[in-house]
């Protein structure tokens, strides 16, 4: 089985990269907008000054999406044993429930409240094109959504393991990651001038 | 201190009149003065240090009467100017005198009282304090020391000043929890002034006038032990006879004595089968179990009996009423046949198996008996899976269970099972076991990824997160 430490590291750094990234782009942007006016304004104006509307629709999908995200994360790396001591198969009476997967899920979404909710504000940042917001509405959340089924049935097998489901799952959830900071990817080119 | 100085005053008079006529200690011995010396040897005369030796040993030695009687012949009455007049020694009990338990605190006292006009004029006063126990024909001293009333003890007048008086407590006695008899306990005082020896009782100044007495008599009482919590502890309404049958009481002295507590087993006739005791301690809980006392064998089997109690403190006896039980169920010997398991292949531990034995009762006639199953796996060890009362007639009768025996934490582990029942069987057994096939299976989820579970683990989780996203979006987006 391919789970293990080094893939979820992948996830993570990419994750901080993008963090980095867009302090980066915000404080870049102030610089040249510092340089070229005499006034003297704060980052935390400029902000503001900053923002767009996405529209309730995209931002409702992105927040949705970054809560199952988070999810279906806790649910390949911390379902079974492999990336750490602590997993969900030891509480092993809710575990074997029917229904211990929504107990999971929403203990996941508690913990992760204040970054799913936090992090589709980052979208008002950038310029995202129509059509990267349709790919984003409509494939991130389905393939966050396949991830997570494909975790399930893991969790149904469990002891016994299938490899290529848990690479399929990993695969989709890398994808809908690379999906959901695609608006802060397509700016590298304007940082990067 | 007035007194002791006043015996030794008396002594050292005594022992200088000895002196005076028995002459000097350097006297040789023999008293006609030397003329029979080698006849057989004269008495040894005894010198003042040697007397004074005797005199003060006997004082120590509190049994030797001789003490007494030298002091009572070496007394010299004070110089007085008028006469003695002898004070008066009453009995004091204020209190009631009548249904006085045992343990009850009680405070004896005696009273004297003396009309003499001055102190100069008073004898020291030795008081023995003597009691009469119930049933007792003569009194007995029980004063480890006298009470010694001094010329000077005396701490009170009356209101005309003619007349004082003191009081004593009598530590001997606090209650009367020692006394193994109950009735009419009396007390009087001896007397004696070293001139005079006389009684509480037979003084005829005392007159019976509460709280002074002239003998003081107290009606003891005893309070019976009793029995609390009286019950018969059965594991099923009709036990049978090797099955725990527990007489349980709860035993209640209100004045602490050892209590003999008896059991006594009739049959409904009131005919004794048997009894057993205990030696047991106030405020215990006493506790007779059937097994170990062997009070009941196979020939019980189907009879019923009743029991009583007989608590006795050693003063009193009292029998409890009479108490049903236990009633013993009809024991029969079974044959029993090896158990069975048939269960799915799969063997998950969230399914049912399927249990059974076969087993048929040796007497005539149908038998209930209770059978019980029970699996173990390293994780739960010999769990009750299911449990009933089942008709076993004398052609057989397959007694079976369709359960769920195991819980998750089984998953993977060898189990074994066992049919039990209360009844014997023909290897003089009462359990049969059987060993499962293989493992149970190592599967934790009972549904598969195509299950109405499954789906609604996953649209649930959909839900959620969209319901609480819109709820976000509105509240903080906007």
């Amino acid at each position: 089985m391919t789970m293990g430490l080094f893939p979820l590291v992948v996830i993570l750094v990419i994750m901080a990269g993008v963090l980095v990234f867009h302090y980066l782009y915000v404080d870049k942007i102030y610089k040249k907008v510092k340089s070229t006016s005499n006034s003297g304004f704060k980052k935390e104006e400029l902000l503001t000054y900053l923002e767009l509307p996405q529209g309730s629709n995209f931002n409702t999908f992105m927040i949705a999406s970054w809560m199952l995200f988070f999810v279906a994360l806790a649910f390949l790396f911390f379902q079974t044993p492999g990336t750490s001591p602590w997993y969900y198969f030891q509480v092993i009476q809710i575990a074997s429930s029917e229904f211990g997967l929504i107990a999971f899920g929403l203990a996941v979404m508690v913990i992760t409240a204040l970054a799913a909710f936090n992090i589709p504000k980052v979208y008002r940042y950038y310029i995202v094109s129509r059509s990267i917001k349709a790919l984003m509405v409509n494939f991130s959340l389905l393939l966050i959504m396949i991830s997570i089924a494909l975790s399930i049935y893991i969790g149904t097998i469990y002891p016994q393991v299938d490899d290529l489901s848990w690479s399929l799952g990993y695969v989709t959830l890398l994808a809908s990651l690379i999906l959901l900071i695609m608006p802060i990817v397509c700016s590298l080119k304007e940082v990067a001038r | 201190m007035n007194r002791k100085l006043v015996c030794i005053l008396v002594i050292f008079a005594f022992l200088l009149s000895l002196q005076i006529v028995v002459g000097p200690p350097t006297t040789s011995a023999g008293s006609s003065g030397g003329s029979g010396g080698g006849g057989g040897g004269g008495s040894k005369q005894m010198t003042i240090d040697d007397f004074i030796k005797v005199v003060t040993k006997a004082k120590d030695d509190k049994n030797n009467k001789k003490y007494e009687q030298i002091r009572d012949l070496l007394y010299k009455e004070p110089t007085s100017k008028g006469d003695n007049i002898r004070p008066v020694v009453y009995m004091y009990f204020d209190g009631n005198r009548t249904n006085i338990t045992r343990t009850q605190p009680l405070k004896i006292m005696s009273y004297i009282k003396d009309t003499n006009p001055q102190d100069s004029m008073r004898r020291v006063i030795w008081l023995y304090l003597q009691e009469k126990k119930p049933g007792e024909r003569s009194y007995e001293e029980i004063s480890d020391y006298p009470q010694i009333i001094g010329q000077s003890d005396y701490k009170w007048h009356n209101d005309q000043g003619n007349y004082n008086f003191t009081t004593v407590d009598w530590p001997e006695i606090t209650d009367l929890r020692d006394l193994k008899t109950v009735g009419e306990i009396r007390f009087m005082v001896n007397a004696s002034d070293g001139r005079d020896k006389w009684t509480t009782m037979n003084d005829e100044r005392v007159k019976d006038e509460a709280p002074f007495f002239g003998e003081l008599v107290l009606n003891v009482v005893n309070t019976p032990p009793t029995l609390d919590n009286i019950s018969l502890i059965t594991q099923n309404a009709m036990p049978r006879f090797r099955e725990p049958i527990e007489y349980f009481a709860h035993v209640v002295d209100n004045e602490s004595d050892p209590v003999t507590v008896t059991l006594h087993i009739q049959d409904l006739n009131y005919t004794e089968k048997i009894n057993a005791t205990q030696d047991v301690k106030s405020g215990v809980d006493v506790v007779f179990m059937a097994g170990d006392y062997g009070f009941f064998s196979k020939d019980d089997s189907g009879k019923n009996f009743t029991y009583y109690y007989t608590v006795s403190d050693g003063i009193n006896t009292t029998n409890t009423s009479h108490f049903m039980g236990p009633n013993l169920r009809k024991s029969v010997t079974l044959n029993v046949d090896d158990p069975k398991l048939s269960a799915e292949k799969s063997q998950y531990w969230w399914q049912d198996y399927n249990f059974s034995i076969r087993m048929s009762n040796q007497e005539a006639g149908t038998a209930k008996v209770r059978v019980s199953l029970e699996t173990y796996t390293p994780a739960h060890q010999w769990k009750t899976a299911a449990s009933d009362d089942w008709d076993i007639s004398g052609d057989g009768t397959t007694v079976w269970y369709n359960v769920k025996p195991f819980l998750v934490e089984d998953a993977n582990q060898s189990f074994k099972y066992r049919f039990v029942y209360d009844e014997i069987d023909q290897h003089s057994l009462n359990s049969r076991e059987g060993i499962g096939e293989g493992k149970i299976n190592e599967k934790l989820v009972q549904y598969s990824l195509f299950s109405i579970p499954a789906l609604l683990n996953w649209l649930a989780l959909l839900c959620i997160a969209m319901v609480g996203a819109i709820l976000i979006e509105r509240r903080f987006y906007r």
